[in-house]
């Protein structure tokens, strides 16, 4: 065999130039162009939660998954990647799985949960929030395909073989699956800014000397996978009716025959799951600014003489019929937070069960409660206005925060009311029909209030995507563009050195799934094909006695003898 | 999947031409040169039919799976006749015994053809993750494909022989024929009753042998008679 090779290289190399020219080109254009492989089912998988606030980390540290797939009904975990069906996953449940050491885990949401498994699921989701988390954790939607594995693997890993034969040939004939996530690790954003947008309607008279109400809601979402939340209630809601608020004060403000003599300041704030990042940002901006001489942003520093700051949250709670104002102490007599108060009670109390919830800043806690907390604490007279009974209702953190949860009526119902009583207050009338709410210029517009919330719920708004040039920031920014004045985005980073808050990307990647067989099988495999070649052998070496039983057959027409 | 199934895959496809050249005559009549001189014979033959469709059926539509073409791909196998050209070739030029003309042949122009159509899908598609079965299946093809071609040398060199019995010869015709067509054949039956690969395999090792089985018969009763 040496030999012959040697004389073929020598052969190659005699006529070298000609044989090299001829060839090579020959050999490439013969090739046959390389087969693809066999794409392995491939699906969109959402991260879990990471970010690092005030010095502490949250969520999944890790993103990476290259392991095979077990169910919860597979005997073992270590080292695979765990699937769970959201419907059959409790706190406890996620808590023995993680027990068994898995190198992550994969929650199927599926489509159709009960209410009671939703429950469950929400309970869960914050529950897993709140404990830092080694391994990847992520969520995918549920198809066909995606049951498909699920069914396979828990087929292949849940039966336990009876005989040592079985044994053999389930390791022999069981399918895998690898799952491989595709990209690189998780990176933390530095330079990942938070948006706020602002917008005031100047008073009538002397801007600087007019009382001024601020209007806040934030606009992100929040869930245990970011690229998952809708927050179509926490606060989708409230920027909906911010946003009608906007509409309705800008028609009256535009009117000289109407304009009142207060300040609106409207604030959509970033960053508001985030401990209100964006409200700390801007509140922080607007008192330097309002103490500096040279205003350079004017609205904002009207913050400093705000007599009210209005926060809006979870308006459109479906199944409740109440109207909760969230006050970190409760209003004096006199105070603009108290005939608010009054106006809402007398517009609304009718229809909807308005009350007063008074609950204490706890500073030693490491988040705060509600949005008006912020304002609080630097002592400007701050309220909440939400449906919700009280801040740890789990479904403000929740990616169950969906279109389908919210009821429009209620939204509508509770914008009324606080337009109205806004109003009111802000012409300081006991007038019980001053304006025409229902319908005109000046009623509510359902039609337009469902347009927005449409468009907010469309999209997941987490702030690790809420960036300047966001379709969902530039289009608020628009709307409130259209309605009030000196409008304008104010983004900022986390400091450099010491940073209040860090996000990280890798929160939405893709997921192959790759079908692979055992050790065992490959081991099989080579037996088998060194038998095949085996009798191969026998059969070129014994060719002869195949050519005399083929003569045996051989009934032809002998050649004709010449 | 794992490098063990890339060498299984490998093993499976290309140990049966190991075997046949170390174990027949070929090895003891030391034509190593010959049998590459065969598969470069083969590399040219594709070169020219490669120009031939480029140059002539340059509009034809590539058939979809599941709907084949069969005016086109009829057109396209046509071209094929092309290989009864270069193996009539390698026959022509070869000197020696006839076994020694028909395996040198056989085994070069199956070689090349089996060594430049699967070895990139081994090296690609067996060492990548997902497992599929057509890795095995095609390295079984490869082992039908050293049947089919030595086969079909077998033919040819029947053909050229001016000792063949006359009757005979619309047969050996009809078979070179069949062989050349097989593909698209056994393509028509798979599609119209929508077979799975195995069977797909499995009537073409079932065409091949029977092809060869006929083939053998000419030959010995050719070889005998001379």
């Amino acid at each position: 065999m040496l030999e012959e090779a040697s004389q073929a290289i020598e052969a190659f190399r005699a006529g070298f130039p000609m044989a090299f020219l001829a060839v090579v080109p020959v050999i490439f254009m013969v090739m046959s162009p390389i087969a693809v492989v066999d794409a392995a089912h491939e699906f969109t998988v959402y991260r879990m939660q990471q970010y690092d606030l005030q010095g502490n980390s949250y969520g999944c540290r890790s993103s990476l998954v290259n392991a095979e797939a077990r169910t919860i009904h597979s005997s073992s975990y270590a080292r695979k990647c765990v699937l769970i069906r959201s419907s059959e996953l409790t706190h406890t449940k996620y808590l023995e799985v993680v027990d068994g050491g898995p190198s992550a885990i994969v929650v199927l949401l599926c489509g159709n949960m009960s209410n009671g498994q939703i429950q469950n699921f929400i309970e869960m989701e914050n529950e897993l929030l709140s404990t830092d988390s080694s391994i990847p954790v992520y969520f995918a939607n549920e198809d066909q395909e995606l049951n498909n594995v699920y069914d396979r693997v828990t087929h292949s890993t849940k039966v336990e073989s009876s005989s040592a034969l079985q044994a053999m040939v389930d390791a022999a004939t069981s399918v895998g699956y690898q799952l491989v996530t595709v990209g690189a690790a998780s990176k933390s954003m530095p330079d990942h800014s938070i948006v706020n947008i602002e917008g005031f309607l100047p008073g009538l008279g002397i801007e600087d000397q007019l009382p001024t109400v601020a209007v806040v809601a934030h606009s992100d979402s929040f869930g245990v996978a970011p690229y998952l939340s809708y927050g179509a209630n926490s606060d989708a809601s409230g920027v909906v009716v911010l946003l009608e608020l906007a509409r309705v004060l800008g028609k009256l403000y535009r009117n000289s025959r109407t304009h009142p003599k207060h300040n609106v300041l409207f604030l959509l704030s970033g960053g508001g799951k985030f401990n209100y990042q964006g409200t700390r940002r801007w509140i922080e901006e607007a008192l330097d600014n309002s103490a500096s001489s040279s205003i350079d942003n004017p609205s904002s520093a009207l913050l400093s003489s705000a007599s009210l700051v209005l926060c809006l949250e979870g308006l459109a709670l479906d199944g409740t019929n109440s109207l909760r104002m969230h006050v970190s102490k409760p209003p004096a007599k006199g105070t603009v937070a108290d005939a608010l108060y009054k106006n809402i009670e007398k517009f609304g109390g009718g229809d909807v069960d308005v009350s007063l919830v008074h609950k204490k800043i706890r500073l030693s806690s490491d988040s705060l409660a509600w949005e008006h907390e912020r304002f609080s604490i630097r002592r400007l007279p701050a309220v909440t206005l939400s449906s919700f009974e009280n801040h740890d209702h789990p479904i403000r953190r929740s990616i169950m925060d969906r279109k389908d949860k919210i009821s429009m009526e209620t939204l509508v119902k509770n914008t009324a009311i606080i337009t109205e009583s806004l109003v009111s207050y802000l012409y300081n009338t006991t007038d019980d029909n001053m304006l025409n709410f229902v319908s005109g210029d000046y009623g509510i517009q359902k039609e337009r209030m469902q347009t927005w919330m449409d468009f907010l719920v469309a999209s997941p708004r987490p702030a690790q995507a809420l960036h300047v040039d966001h379709p969902v920031v530039t289009a608020l920014e628009a709307e409130l563009n259209k309605h009030t004045k000196g409008v304008h985005k104010q983004a900022f980073k986390a400091d450099k050195r010491d940073p209040d808050f860090m996000f990280y990307d890798g929160l939405v990647l893709q997921m192959s799934a790759s079908i692979v067989r055992s050790a065992a099988f490959d081991l099989y495999m080579t037996g088998a094909v060194a038998a095949y070649l085996a009798v191969i052998y026998f059969l070129v070496l014994k060719f002869n006695g195949v050519l005399s039983i083929a003569k045996k057959f051989n009934s032809l027409p002998k050649v004709k003898v010449q | 999947m794992t490098f063990v199934h890339f060498v299984n895959c490998m093993a499976l496809a290309y140990a049966p031409y190991v075997v046949t050249y170390k174990s027949s005559i070929l090895s003891e009549y030391n034509t190593l040169m010959k049998i590459a001189f065969a598969g470069i014979i083969y590399m040219l033959t594709q070169l020219g039919k490669m120009l031939t469709l480029a140059t002539f059926f340059p509009t034809l539509e590539p058939s979809q799976p599941g709907n084949i073409n069969v005016i086109s791909e009829m057109l396209k196998t046509t071209v094929d006749l092309a290989d009864l050209a270069g193996i009539y070739f390698i026959i022509n030029r070869t000197i020696g015994k006839p076994e020694l003309k028909v395996l040198i042949s056989g085994v070069g122009w199956s070689g090349a053809q089996v060594l430049f159509s699967h070895i990139l899908s081994f090296w690609f598609g067996a060492r990548g993750l997902e497992f599929s079965w057509k890795y095995i299946q095609m390295a079984i093809d490869a082992n039908i494909t050293l049947v089919h071609v030595i086969a079909i040398s077998a033919l040819v060199w029947i053909w050229t022989r001016n000792d063949l019995n006359r009757s005979l010869l619309p047969m050996v015709t009809t078979l070179l024929l069949l062989s050349v067509y097989r593909d698209l054949i056994v393509e028509i039956i798979v599609q119209s009753f929508a077979l799975n690969p195995w069977i797909l395999l499995l009537i073409k090792g079932v065409f091949t042998f029977s092809v060869a089985f006929l083939s053998l018969q000419f030959y010995l009763g050719l070889v005998e008679a001379s």
